[in-house]
């Protein structure tokens, strides 16, 4: 009677996620709105974040205290500490160095790094980052505009003469929004990935993002931006940023050395042929909307995972892990919900690691789907998940965390591909949808790696995994049971 | 325990008859709204679009009307930016997640809530504020002087712009949605500058940042040659002066601020058809006030 009464308890009581994490809200001040723009951890320890109104505040995990370090910055949406007192945030007209000279817990510096890039006032021309790396560069995702609003009578920056001309967008917008071009790139560098030297200086770096927020680097070093599905975007994207590289959304193309064509009258073909494809996909509705910062998880305090990364998203309760796969030298791989579900909330926006291995998870919603305030999570235990997919020949290698009760087949998994359109539109449809056809090839000799035969893979597809009741020998479930591979190219 | 059981069972049954039960077709809906539209509609609160509720109270009677509205969307709300088309969707599809919204809004009356008020209005703004800030460059601050008395300064040109009495702003139209606003100005102008950096004929503009000194910025920049610090001070109800240190000058420093609205004088130089000459001497420090009378 009492197991039978403890199983009822745990089933009623105790959601999914509380399994495998443990969490607690972190109370923001009163009065603050608490829309996360960024959130980063000082050589201290203590949680730096900026908010909304452009406040950057710091917290103190141990007293639960909030101690005010700036004010007054135009939507913040990223930080970085340099130490306890300097601090570098991206707010829409510039990147900031605020710095407490005078030892009085408060910045008194607020120095221009760098606002060597347009602004034509558009509310969509968010500035997100900055990622720094190894040499102390800042790296900074512009937003194009959208036509969903015009442009102020006073800009920063040069007006590029491609596209309609600049009179245009100060007489009837409903007559003229549609030339403009669904997001338009009219002043420097939007639509671009920038670095900005710990000097200042600006070296535009690749084109073609729409949305990117969010950037993060790999243990390698490797830059990931994640863009936002609309216009060009079928569904969402992670791309790997890499000098020159064009990632899709052409409006930007303007802004590269030597450009002269319109980007809304190049050709769908030319476009693709020019474009570097994502890295993975994020299925719309499947694993995310709007995904946000991804976040390399560099410890093992979350499990065996040390080297892949997490993505947030403002649509999902969810926080999202990343899977590379290095492929003919180009990075692929797969994505697989984590963290999910109640008590989670929506608008996952920023990501951070505390000293002692918590997940810190800022939310906002800036009048989209989303919530405010700040999470921390620490994982419980070991889980039965997948650790890891490659791609092989004919097929996927999946490593899972525990020896598995039973080969792969269709009795536990359904495998279907698809994919999406590379167009000017808004979204995609999911594409030439088939079943796939399996078979269990191999399995390691430990029960927890499964080598799968999939009958005719297919290059530019994304591979859906939905596990059915799949356990381990031990009878544990699976933590998450769907998950998505993005192949872009087959081993070759 | 019987009883705890009871409880623990009761729990459980009454979140599962809570659900709605949904035709094949308004989970079809469902599952298209969730995909296309969640991300700027929500059930029964305005977030980028209006709510569920709010759209299944225009449109219940004649529920076509949103598959019409959807596949070619117009320009309605003030301050709201407009729906992409959803025609790629295709009448069909548009049709179940019609059906979806009314049967998921069903029995929830739409309440107008009242608009653009501010949940913390409480909290009063920085007072050194960056935002978009009317009449001036996307790259604007706001700035407090005193209770009555503030001022608008331009990032992108390094200057003022002009300055107001009465209370400061209401940032709460920039703050509301995601951007696509203006800060309302809560007082009378008495000064008003035309774009444009008054040292500007000696070369290009370079914005630096700025330092607190006592609340107030001391703004930091740089034109051509000349390095500038610029200190602000309420002189009195309607005139407000920048104090500027200019090093760098070879020469004479020209500053010539085109002003538009209420009058400008200099502690130093000579002023001339709109031209105050100073010697690099006295553009080491000197004194601008502007004044006027507000309206």
């Amino acid at each position: 009677m009492r197991y039978f009464l403890a199983i009822l308890f745990l089933t009623f009581s105790l959601k999914a996620s509380e399994k495998y994490f443990e969490y607690e809200q972190i109370k923001t001040p009163v009065g603050l709105d608490s829309q996360v723009g960024g959130l980063a951890v000082t050589p201290s320890g203590k949680l730096a974040a900026c908010f909304h109104r452009g406040e950057v505040m710091l917290y103190d995990f141990e007293s639960k205290a909030w101690k005010k370090f700036a004010e007054g910055l135009h939507e913040p949406l990223g930080i970085v500490a340099l130490s306890d007192s300097k601090f570098v945030v991206m707010q829409r007209p510039e990147l900031t160095v605020l710095e407490d000279t005078n030892g009085d817990g408060e910045a008194d510096l607020y120095k221009n790094l760098n606002d060597e890039f347009g602004m034509t006032g558009n509310y969509h021309e968010f500035s997100f980052g900055p990622a720094m790396d190894k040499e102390g560069n800042f790296w900074v995702g512009l937003n194009v505009a959208s036509n969903g609003a015009s442009i102020r009578n006073e800009i920063r920056g040069e007006f590029h003469k491609i596209g309609l001309p600049r009179e245009d967008f100060y007489k009837s917008w409903k007559k003229y929004k549609g030339p403009a071009g669904r997001m338009y790139s009219r002043v420097p560098y939007r639509g671009w990935i920038i670095k900005i030297t710990p000097e200042g200086k600006l070296i535009p770096w690749s084109c073609g993002v729409r949305s990117p927020n969010g950037l993060g680097f790999d243990a390698d070093g490797n830059l990931y931006v994640s863009d936002n599905q609309g216009d060009w975007l079928g569904t969402s994207k992670l791309h790997h940023v890499k000098k020159d590289r064009f990632h899709g959304h052409p409006a930007s193309l303007v802004w590269r050395e030597g450009w002269t064509k319109d980007p809304l009258k190049v050709s769908v073909e030319e476009l693709d042929k020019l474009r570097t494809r994502a890295s993975i996909l994020f299925p719309q509705g499947v694993m995310a909307n709007s995904p946000t910062q991804p976040l390399l998880i560099d410890h093992d305090k979350f499990g065996p995972y040390k080297g892949q990364m997490l993505v947030g998203d403002m649509n999902f309760k969810r926080i999202l892990r990343f899977m590379p796969d290095k492929v003919n030298g180009e990075v692929q791989g797969a994505i697989i919900p984590f963290i999910e579900g109640d008590p989670m909330r929506i608008g996952n926006n920023r990501l951070a690691w505390a000293k002692d291995g918590y997940l810190i998870i800022g939310r906002t919603k800036l009048s989209w789907a989303g919530d405010r305030g700040i999470l921390r999570v620490k994982k419980k235990g070991p889980a039965f998940d997948v650790q890891n997919v490659k791609l092989t020949k004919k097929g996927f290698e999946i490593s899972f965390t525990e020896a598995t009760a039973a080969k792969l087949s269709s009795d536990n998994l359904k495998l279907i591909s698809y994919t999406y359109k590379y167009h000017k539109s808004y979204g995609s449809p999911q594409l030439e949808k088939k079943t796939d056809k399996f078979k269990t090839s191999s399995v390691s000799a430990d029960g927890k790696t499964i080598n799968i035969e999939v009958d005719g893979l297919r290059e530019g597809f994304v591979y859906q995994f939905d596990f059915e009741n799949y356990k381990s020998k031990s009878g544990n479930e699976l933590m998450n049971s769907k998950m998505c591979y993005t192949l872009n190219q087959t081993i070759k | 325990m019987r009883i705890l059981i009871l409880l623990i069972c009761l729990s459980g049954f009454t979140r599962i008859s809570g659900e709605i039960k949904l035709s094949p077709e308004e989970e079809e809906g469902k599952k298209i709204y969730t995909l296309n539209c969640m991300a700027c509609h929500a059930l029964d609160q305005m977030i980028v679009g209006p709510s569920l509720v709010e759209i299944a109270h225009l449109h219940r009677k004649k529920p076509e009307g949103i598959v019409i509205w959807s596949m070619n969307p117009q320009q309605k709300r003030p301050g709201v930016i407009e729906m992409p088309p959803m025609s790629h969707l295709g009448e069909a599809n548009l049709k179940k997640v019609a059906a979806y919204i009314l049967k998921v809004t069903k029995g929830k009356k739409f309440v107008k809530k009242k608009s653009g008020k501010d949940p913390f209005a409480q909290f009063p703004f920085a007072k050194i504020q960056r935002t978009f800030m009317p009449n001036a460059g996307p790259a604007a601050i706001a700035v407090s002087l005193t209770d009555q008395l503030h001022l608008c300064w331009d990032a992108g040109t390094c200057q003022f712009r002009y300055a107001w009495t009465g209370a400061y702003i209401d940032n709460y139209p920039v703050l509301r949605g995601n951007g696509n606003g203006l800060a309302k100005v809560k007082g009378q102008l008495f000064s008003n500058v035309t774009a444009g950096n008054p040292f500007k004929s000696h070369g290009k503009v370079k914005y630096h940042g700025y330092k607190k000194e006592n609340g107030l910025p001391v703004f930091l920049y740089r034109v051509g040659s000349l390095k500038i610090e610029s200190r602000i001070k309420a002189a009195s109800t309607n005139a407000v002066s920048f104090t500027y240190s200019v090093s760098g000058a070879s020469g004479d420093v020209k500053f010539q601020p085109a002003v538009a609205q209420g009058k400008w004088s200099s502690d130093k130089g000579k002023i001339d058809s709109g031209t105050l000459t100073l010697s690099a001497k006295d553009a080491a420090s000197f004194t601008v006030t502007f004044s006027g009378e507000a309206k």
